[in-house]
């Protein structure tokens, strides 16, 4: 029997994640290489609707499991679910999403099915005939190339790597939607709560100063707001571990599990360039970076590097702005 | 209601699974055939930090219910034992070292594989683990062990309390656009600890003393179940630029001056 090449919805709030298009994308892409059969499977409690709005938006065939327990994402019924299928229904690559969904799943879902687990691909190569995938390695210095060895593997996919490419579908996608009846024995879901409460200052801001690690200790941190007040339009942001210290507070970080920023100047003080730092700033206009590692992988997303130690640099950019103003 | 909470007769036994990774702001190489990084020999080591939020977490809940054991595990050579030792001294009880001396990229399928063998002789209440490690960022040992074991597992863990029977954990997994998801989960159970659950202690002399002091079991990863690795490392190389970046050069002032320039230009500044 031919092989298949699995997408999982990421949806949120009966909405479809960006990074879900994100994925066809990469499994069409994938799909040149292997000539599998590519096609979405979506669960959640009523999944109709996101079952026919991605059939239609790509052209693939949808097999949505519709389970009443699923009011939001749940490892154990996903892990259940999309085993039970995998099992009786050859696959040679399952595509995830590399979020806080993905990542929870992937690797249970490849314990489940026997498969290889490859997470936080960026990309995919062919070398005599051989499919390779791109992952970052060591805060994104080094970049490597990590091929299956197994029939199966499981993927989680990187948001942001790929672009949704135009589908132009010339007919939508099939769907079918199964019931399922599954109660969880081992995690009870007790739904979502907010967390954050979003200030609008980072998302409304032209000018982002930004600091991370770098800067050593809480009372360098003047340093940065003193540096953002010589900009109009303004605000200090930074890096995770600043506010997990408490330097910052949480509505200032940005990323991932922070926020997304596209300010028109993004200057990033004493920050190496994580994955999950990197991809909340691609939608910025321009980056300027500070780090005293020329090797840092922030300066392989900046426009403008500069390897100076960010305490002793700003005073002088400080300076050097003041004097230019007047 | 609190006050009826029983913790007294709750006795933990926890493991926490740990990695030691080298000073990553340092340079690293790609070796001559491409097979795995190169550092400098005087590179520092460290540990993951990621870990050392579960192993406060860990500590907190020993602190909560009196009699909990904390074990320390982590698989690599005879340097990790100085890693081991550092985040016993935090308040772990026992260091267990998977000794393997391959060099190179090791999957996290046989390293999961390697620590389920030892867990599952010793019956552990509660394991944790760092959400990931900041050097391979794979993510994968925590959630891969609690498959094999078949335990529930929770990733991104932002906050945990376990029940007054002390038969389930309730959890908070910090998830994407400033939400928290929030669950029940059945106790032996594996979680993943996200940074900024708590704020790590600093270990006490008291406790590195007798860190180490205390003989640390050293297990040879050749005796433990093999699991064959399902994928491997085919190269390694140099990431590419996302942007056409440009590294300013001179001194400090001629870096700042320039940047200036560069700002006017694309209007982000106007001099007057
Ligand atoms: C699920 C998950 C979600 C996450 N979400 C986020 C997120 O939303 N946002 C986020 O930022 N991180 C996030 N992280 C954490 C992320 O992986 C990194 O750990 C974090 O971004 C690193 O922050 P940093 O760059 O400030 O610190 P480090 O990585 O420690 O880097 C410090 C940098 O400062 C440089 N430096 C040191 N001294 C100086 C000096 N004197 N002058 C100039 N430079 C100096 C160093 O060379 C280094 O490059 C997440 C992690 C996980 C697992």
């Amino acid at each position: 029997m031919a092989s298949s090449v699995y997408i999982i919805a990421e949806h949120f709030d009966g909405k479809t994640r960006p990074v879900t298009y994100e994925l066809a994308s990469f499994g069409i892409k994938l799909q040149k290489s292997l000539k599998d059969a590519v096609s979405f499977l979506v669960l959640g409690d009523d999944p109709e609707i996101i079952s026919r709005e991605i059939a239609e938006n790509t052209g693939l065939d949808v097999l949505a499991f519709s389970v009443p327990a699923l009011k939001s994402y749940h490892q154990e019924i996903y892990i259940r679910i999309l085993s039970n299928w995998l099992k009786e229904n050859p696959f040679s690559y399952v595509l995830t999403a590399h979020t806080t969904q993905g990542m929870d799943f992937a690797p249970g879902l490849s314990i489940a099915t026997n498969a290889g687990c490859i997470t936080g691909v960026e990309g995919f190569s062919e070398k005599e005939g051989r499919i390779s995938f791109q992952r970052s390695l060591f805060n994104g210095k080094i970049s490597s190339d990590i091929s299956p060895i197994t029939e199966r593997t499981i993927l989680s996919v990187l948001p942001g790597t790929h672009k949704p490419m135009d589908f132009n579908p010339r007919a939508p996608g099939k769907v079918e939607v199964r019931a399922i009846d599954f109660s969880p024995e081992l995690i009870r879901n007790k739904g979502l709560v907010r967390s954050r409460t979003g200030s609008q200052a980072l998302g409304e801001a032209e000018i982002i100063i930004s600091a991370g690690r770098g800067i050593g200790k809480q009372e360098n941190l003047p340093l940065i707001y003193q540096l953002a007040e010589r900009f109009s339009k303004s605000a200090v942001g930074g890096s995770r571990p600043l506010c997990d210290l408490g330097w910052l507070g949480y509505q200032q970080q940005v990323g991932v599990t922070g926020l997304s920023v596209s300010p028109r100047l993004y200057f990033a003080c004493g920050i190496s360039g994580a994955i999950q730092h990197l991809s909340g700033i691609r939608g910025a206009d321009f980056i300027v970076a500070v780090n005293t590692d020329p090797t840092a992988a922030i300066f392989n997303m900046a426009d403008v590097c500069i390897v100076e130690d960010v305490l002793s640099f700003i005073p002088v950019l400080i300076e050097a702005l003041d004097k230019a103003a007047r | 209601m609190e006050a009826y909470e029983l913790f007294y007769f709750i006795e933990m036994k926890i493991l926490v699974c740990i990695k030691q990774i080298f000073n990553l702001e340092t340079d690293i190489f790609v070796d001559s055939d491409s097979r795995w990084v190169k550092i400098r020999p005087q590179t520092e080591f460290t540990f993951n930090r990621f870990d050392e939020y579960a192993v406060e977490e860990a500590v907190r809940i020993k602190e909560k219910f009196p009699g909990t054991t904390i074990d320390i595990i982590s698989a690599g050579p005879e340097r990790v034992i100085t890693a081991i030792k550092r985040l016993q001294g935090m308040g772990a009880d026992h260091g267990i070292h998977i000794k393997c001396d391959m060099q190179g990229y090791l999957s996290p399928f046989e390293i999961a594989g390697w620590i389920a063998s030892v867990a599952e002789k010793n019956q552990y209440d509660l394991i944790l683990a760092g959400v990931m490690s900041e050097d391979e960022m794979q993510g994968q040992v925590g959630p891969t062990l609690a498959a094999i074991l078949n335990r529930p597992c929770a990733t991104a863990v932002i906050h945990q309390k376990i029940s007054s029977e002390g038969k389930s954990v309730y959890v908070e997994r910090e998830i994407e656009n400033g939400y928290r998801d929030t669950l029940e989960i059945r106790l032996p159970a594996v979680l993943t600890i996200q940074s900024g659950i708590n704020e790590p202690r600093y270990p006490t002399l008291t406790h590195m003393l007798r860190a180490k002091r205390e003989q640390i079991e050293v297990i040879d990863s050749e005796k433990l179940e093999r699991r064959d690795p399902r994928q491997i490392l085919m190269d390694i190389s140099y990431p590419q630029k996302v942007r056409p970046a440009i590294f300013l050069d001179g001194s400090a002032q001629e870096k700042a001056n320039r940047l200036i320039t560069i700002l006017n230009e694309r209007n982000i500044i106007s001099s007057s």
